[in-house]
């Protein structure tokens, strides 16, 4: 009888959970994704990331180096797991990006950061995320500052309703280092990484 | 000679005459000109008056200006912020005293947004503020403070008491995709120009937000 508790708790704690990741798991996806990526490429060489919920999994997608780097993520316990399922096209030279992976990441949590707030007055948090994606462009101009900006386009669902909105983030002023976001109608150069 | 000194006379009445700016458009102080809160200020039609300064860029910019009013019960002024010079294509700011409050009412582009500005409990007979007026983006960026502070500009400025309202708290709610304002003038409507007790602007923006 003890046998089979261990063994069905043993059971329980090894095989990934089978329910869907919300929008905290889907934080923590492509964090854990990013990581294991930047372990075999530089990260100045990330261009982009979007993460979204797919068959109770989290489905990562990076473009880094002009390729496209797939993984599926899922708990295991407490931990989200992701393993590399697919990259397409590979290049021998290397591709700078406009920012990095340091600096897409930096937008990330600034751009949620704000869009938490949000969604918090709106009773509920960035658990209602579904899907979202980050990449950088050249400085729009605005404010004549910025070398360039950090994009995210997030997914969310309030109220049975399924929005999207994008948010722009870049130095401002004297501020040096400090990111300020911005809500917008309209992204600017979203790549597309479904391929 | 005399007629060469006839002749130069006309000319220097003539190049004064331009120089008013009658004939070019430009702001200059005339009859119809009014002190509003310190200011010299342009009666363009009734209860419409253009404040003198520009802001820079041809409006594309960020600037503060403050506003002191004493309004009573259900008295209101609107101040419009990069605007053209017949106060069109600005950003509104509807400012009301209620029984509730300082009633704010913004508009610009076919969006507006309602707020109460300061509560019953917390407003004086003189109130006091100061706006940031940032138009140098996608879309336009505006914040309201009392004037003596606190200046506040963080996102949840408006909720956490550091500002009066940061139209970045209501950008999905209220002001997405609302655009720029067209302007680099501001001004003032208002049947009650006396209640206006003072305005400065445009002056460098107090946020670099």
């Amino acid at each position: 009888m003890k046998l089979k508790i261990i063994l069905s708790l043993s059971l329980a704690l090894t095989v990934p959970r089978a329910f869907a990741l919300d929008g905290n798991g889907l934080i923590k996806a492509a964090a854990s994704a990013n990581l294991e990526l930047s372990y075999s490429i530089e990260k100045e060489l990330f261009q982009a990331y979007q993460v979204e919920s797919h068959d109770g999994e989290a489905h990562v997608a990076i473009k880094a180096n002009d390729a496209i780097h797939e993984f599926d993520c899922h708990y295991h316990g407490n931990e989200i797991a992701c393993h590399e399922n697919d990259h397409k096209i590979s290049l021998n030279k290397k591709v700078l990006s406009e920012s990095g992976l340091d600096f897409l990441q930096e937008g990330e949590a600034a751009a949620l950061e704000k869009l938490s707030f949000v969604l918090q007055r709106g009773g509920t948090s960035l658990s209602a995320l579904t899907q979202y994606k980050v990449w950088s462009t050249p400085g729009s101009g605005d404010h004549k500052k910025q070398s360039f900006d950090i994009w995210i386009k997030a997914i969310y669902k309030l109220n049975n309703k399924e929005r999207t909105v994008f948010v722009q983030c870049h130095e401002h002023g004297h501020k040096s280092g400090e990111l300020a976001c911005h809500f917008a109608a309209r992204g600017r150069g979203e790549p597309n990484l479904e391929d | 000679m005399r007629l060469i000194l006839l002749y130069l006379s006309l000319m220097l009445f003539s190049a004064c005459d331009q120089l008013t700016g009658g004939s070019t458009g430009a702001f200059t102080p005339s009859n119809d000109s009014l002190n509003i809160g310190g200011s010299d200020s342009l009666q363009i039609s009734p209860g419409r008056f253009l404040l003198s300064g520009i802001m820079d860029n041809g409006g594309n910019s960020g600037h503060n200006f403050s506003v002191t009013l004493n309004l009573d019960l259900n008295q209101s002024a609107t101040i419009v912020f990069a605007s053209d010079r017949n106060l069109a294509g600005g950003l509104e700011v509807i400012l009301q005293r209620t029984t509730l409050g300082l009633q704010m009412n913004a508009s610009l582009n076919g969006l507006s947004h309602q707020h109460l500005l300061v509560s019953a409990d917390d407003l004086h007979d003189q109130i006091d503020l100061s706006f940031d007026i940032h138009n140098d983006h996608s879309d336009i960026h505006f914040i309201i403070w009392h004037d003596a502070g606190p200046f506040g500009d963080r996102d949840n400025c408006t909720f956490d008491g550091q500002c009066l309202y940061n139209s970045e708290d209501f950008a999905l709610d209220a002001w997405l995709g609302v655009g720029r304002a067209r302007g680099a003038n501001w001004g003032v409507k208002t049947t009650i120009p006396n209640r206006i007790l003072k305005v400065t602007g445009p002056s460098t923006a107090i946020s670099d937000a």
